[in-house]
């Protein structure tokens, strides 16, 4: 290690910044090297000499008033900005909370219900397109795709089914044997539907 | 200065980032606080770089009104580093200002650069605290060492600013300023030769 070096470490260590690993370094070199250690005395020395000597009385009293007065001023200035910055704030809070709301109750219902209805009317249609006499067969072919249709695009709108599957239509016979249950959509009143006779 | 009840020294012991809340708080008292406590540090390391107390005066109040316009925004971890960068800033600008076509760094032909011719001459050692002839002779050979090695000698020795903090105000690496600081100490030691000695044979 240097002369250069060792005087660096010597400054670095006076003021905190040495490394421990480092400060074991040094400490070694202090011990092996006598101008080193008489170099870190110095500057103990006349960094304790000079920060005594170099220290001064002042600044002068106005321009401690001056400064405490603009302090003063700063204060008194952000509290006057403080009381309509919150009103801005609390506004701004409840306005975005009212769009929210309204957002929600505006876009939440998605048109389901109405498709519901709509599937419902058209599960409707097809028992009466069931009691016409004209076209039987073609009648009830048309009839099983169009409840299959109606069956799964409520399934889709996550309504569940309680089908009697005893029921069953046969494709050969011209006549309905057997009435089909009604269909039963979970958590709303069927008394109504199981009420009704198909023929 | 502060209340008359509380111990002289309480502000001492109170943190920086405890007065400075206090500050954001309302309270111009923790202000006044903050100001009495970094006073000597920061008035001496002003005034031994413009050798001017009028000067020194100025900066200071100067110093502090930039530090209440952006307290609100103040986040860093050494407060006293910040009034010393603060002050470095308005002292080099002042150079500036007073010479803005020549370099402050040029050097004369004796050695010495116009930062130094750029101090005025009102700075009585009288003023220093402990005004006898060794401060005396010290307080003037650190006037005579070049702005750079005076700035990072003050830093140091008076504002007890880390090195690396000292790099970062003066835009200079590490070892340009450790360097910096074993020129200074190369200068003074033959100035204080007679009183070191004296006072390592205590």
């Amino acid at each position: 290690m240097n002369d250069d070096e060792l005087q660096k470490m010597i400054l670095l260590e006076q003021s905190g910044e040495l490394s421990e690993t480092r400060m074991h370094d040094l400490k070694e070199a202090l011990s092996l090297n006598p101008d080193a250690s008489a170099y870190r005395d110095a500057l103990v020395l006349v960094a304790d000499k000079a920060r005594d000597s170099l220290d001064t009385d002042g600044p002068s009293p106005e321009v401690i008033t001056a400064i405490k007065e603009a302090g003063e001023a700063r204060v008194a200035q952000r509290r006057t900005l403080f009381f309509p910055r919150v009103a801005i704030h609390a506004f701004a809070y409840a306005a975005v909370l009212a769009i929210m709301i309204g957002g929600w109750f505006l876009f939440a219902n998605d048109g389901r219900s109405e498709r519901i209805l709509e599937i419902r009317g058209l599960m409707a249609a097809v028992n009466v397109e069931e009691l016409s006499q004209e076209d039987p067969v073609s009648g009830q072919e048309d009839d099983r795709e169009l409840r299959a249709l109606a069956r799964q695009l409520l399934i889709m709108e996550g309504l569940y089914f309680d089908d009697d599957t005893s029921a069953e239509f046969s494709d050969e016979s011209l006549t309905i044997d057997a009435a089909p249950s009604p269909t039963v959509l979970r958590g709303r009143n069927t008394d109504a539907r199981r009420a009704r006779r198909y023929v | 200065m502060g209340d008359g009840a509380c111990p002289v020294r309480q502000y001492m012991q109170e943190t920086d980032s405890e007065l400075l809340k206090e500050y954001r708080s309302g309270s111009v008292d923790a202000l006044e606080r903050l100001v009495e406590k970094h006073r000597r540090m920061l008035y001496g390391y002003i005034v031994n770089m413009t050798g001017s107390q009028t000067d020194a005066d100025d900066i200071f109040q100067e110093v502090w009104i930039r530090v209440i316009r952006k307290i609100a925004s103040y986040h860093h971890r050494n407060f006293g580093g910040w009034l010393v960068r603060i002050a470095h800033n308005i002292v080099i600008d002042g150079a500036r200002k007073r010479k803005p076509d020549v370099s402050i760094d040029r050097e004369d032909g004796e050695g010495r650069s116009v930062a130094m011719t750029l101090v005025a001459d009102d700075f009585e050692p009288s003023h220093l605290v402990e005004a006898g002839e060794l401060g005396t002779r010290i307080a003037c050979a650190v006037r005579e060492l070049p702005e750079e090695q005076r700035e990072v000698f003050l830093m140091r020795v008076q504002a007890d600013l880390p090195f690396k903090e000292i790099a970062r105000i003066q835009k200079a690496s590490i070892n340009t300023v450790l360097a910096r600081m074993q020129y200074a100490l190369g200068k003074l030691r033959p100035l204080l030769r007679d009183d070191y000695d004296a006072l390592a044979r205590r």
